[in-house]
């Protein structure tokens, strides 16, 4: 079987998960009650272009992050709880072959789930401001989030940039799911561990930083917030203490993303030998 | 059969993993609230449930009580166990009653972490006495919360007859108004029912009670849960599960 046609294969297993769906429904429920009620605490005046620019890291990495958790907790664990395991060892191409595949799929999912949204800010965002601005420049009514981006850019770019940077951001969150699932069996319990921390990590910012301020924990947990999961998807890495510009930071998401790969494909054979006692 | 059944829960390694995030957590946030004063150490303490108790206790529910509702799957014995002697709706409402006495025990050794957490951080006189008619007069609420949401967990675990479904719809619903709550609520609207019709705000200690629509809130917890049990009960009259 041809790369494309396994991918095709693996992405329609991955798409056959009910538990995607019904988290798709309720989190298109939340971001759009979310944008409904709250959309006009973004500037009226500033187009929708920076609406849906502030939209995304103000709560919808929280929505994105969930399908992300979902879909990479099930991506591995399929075979293993449908007892396909054993016959997936006689599969010629190798397992290296079908780890890469389930990967790449990984990055097409992640890109959907990152359009997905983006398209519900759209449609949510768009009865509310105007159209037009698109081609405006940034430095007119510059993005909360983009403090060091390059004024001279206009909103699509500014937009196209941050799409980007959502996909690698929840490619490489999806990837460290994915190492996570080569060491507990069970994909509910990936999937849960997973979010546990997502989670804990916005209870961490919301709540508990009140409760840890004056202590030189919170230097450490800050930076673990800022630095981890969270921050990554929330545009933390963006902000104005961040010591990286926009370039920079695809490079570092990158080589991030690569080397999370190679990683899941050494730990992807190295399981392999262990799960048949070699 | 009903000790066995809690006997399988209980054995649940996640139960220790669990108690031991929770006993963490709530001894740093009180270790740094009782630096703080009195009253900012008061108000933590009493506000166990609205955060950290909860929440934990809404883990509990959906990593080790529904797990008992999938096990048979799991362990691909359901055929065996459906053909049980003693009768498949006894089977059913054996487990629901472990499932809602094993959600007790758990909220009674919450409540018992609560309470041992403030007499060890406490360093202040004559708030002991008011700190306990605080925790028992909120625990009714919190235990019928969680036993309520342990036997909707159940129901939805048997109805879609996977862990995994029941973690999602449950854990979304349960744990997304502890991120979204404050300024969307307009009474019975969409948002007012997310935010307090999913179970996570009857466990946040008296909260409930002081809501003016305390009234409406119960009709629907009732509705909602009865409608929940009888599709639940059709769904496996009609697989012959019952």
């Amino acid at each position: 079987m041809s790369f494309i046609k396994l991918g095709l294969t693996e992405m329609k297993k991955l798409f056959q998960q009910p538990e995607i769906y019904i988290a798709l429904f309720l989190c298109t429920v939340y971001y759009y009650l979310g944008l409904r009620d709250t959309g006009d605490s973004f500037n009226p005046t500033s187009g929708l272009w920076r609406a849906m620019l502030d939209a995304v890291p103000w709560f919808g990495f929280w929505m994105i992050a969930v399908l992300v958790v979902i879909g990479s907790a099930k991506c591995l664990p399929i075979e293993r709880e449908q007892e396909m395991n054993e016959l997936l060892l006689t599969y010629k191409k190798g397992q290296v072959q079908l780890l890469m595949v389930k990967q790449a799929v990984m990055f097409i999912y992640c890109a959907i789930i990152v359009s997905y949204f983006y398209l519900v800010s759209f449609f949510t965002l768009v009865s509310k401001y105007s159209i037009s601005g698109a081609f405006n420049q940034i430095k007119v009514n510059p993005p909360v989030y983009f403090i060091n981006a390059n004024p001279d850019w206009t909103f699509a770019q500014l937009l196209l940039f941050q799409f980007g940077y959502m996909v690698l951001a929840s490619y490489i969150f999806s990837l460290c799911i994915l190492a996570l699932s080569f060491f507990i069996k069970r994909s509910v319990f990936i999937m849960m561990i997973a979010g546990s921390v997502f989670a804990l990590e916005e209870l961490y910012d919301k709540y508990l930083c009140y409760y840890t301020g004056s202590m030189k924990l919170d230097v450490y947990l800050r930076n673990i917030y800022d630095y981890g999961f969270n921050g990554m998807l929330g545009h933390q890495y963006l902000e104005g203490l961040s010591p990286f510009s926009e370039g920079e930071i695809y490079i570092l998401f990158m080589v991030f993303a690569l080397l999370l790969f190679a990683f899941n494909l050494a730990i992807g054979r190295w399981r392999r030998y262990a799960s048949v006692g070699n | 059969m009903l000790l066995w059944e809690i006997k399988k829960l209980a054995k649940n390694r996640w139960n220790l993993f669990l108690f031991a995030a929770l006993m963490s957590f709530w001894g740093i946030r009180l270790y740094f609230a009782a630096q703080k004063g009195a009253d900012r150490f008061f108000m933590t303490s009493i506000s166990f449930w609205h955060l950290i108790g909860s929440l934990m206790i809404g883990f509990m529910i959906l990593f080790v009580n529904t797990r008992l509702f999938f096990w048979d799957e799991e362990e691909k014995v359901k055929e065996a166990i459906l053909a049980t002697k003693s009768g498949k709706a006894r089977l059913f409402l054996f487990r629901m009653l472990a499932n809602a006495l094993y959600t007790t025990g758990i909220a009674i050794l919450f409540l018992f972490i609560q309470v041992l957490g403030f007499f060890i951080f406490n360093r202040y006189e004559n708030l002991s006495i008011t700190f306990i008619v605080e925790c028992l007069e909120s625990f009714p609420y919190v235990w019928a919360g969680s036993v309520l949401f342990s036997v909707f967990a159940a129901c939805v675990c048997t109805v879609f007859q996977s862990h995994m479904v029941a973690a999602v719809l449950c854990g979304i619903l349960f744990g997304t108004t502890y991120l979204l709550r404050g300024n969307l609520l307009q009474p019975y609207s969409l948002e007012w029912f997310l935010e307090k019709g999913f179970f996570s705000y009857f466990i946040r200690a008296k909260d409930i009670v002081l809501d003016s629509q305390f009234m409406v809130l119960m009709i629907w917890y009732g509705i909602f849960l009865a409608s929940v049990l009888v599709l639940t009960i059709t769904l496996q009259i009609r697989r012959h599960e019952l």
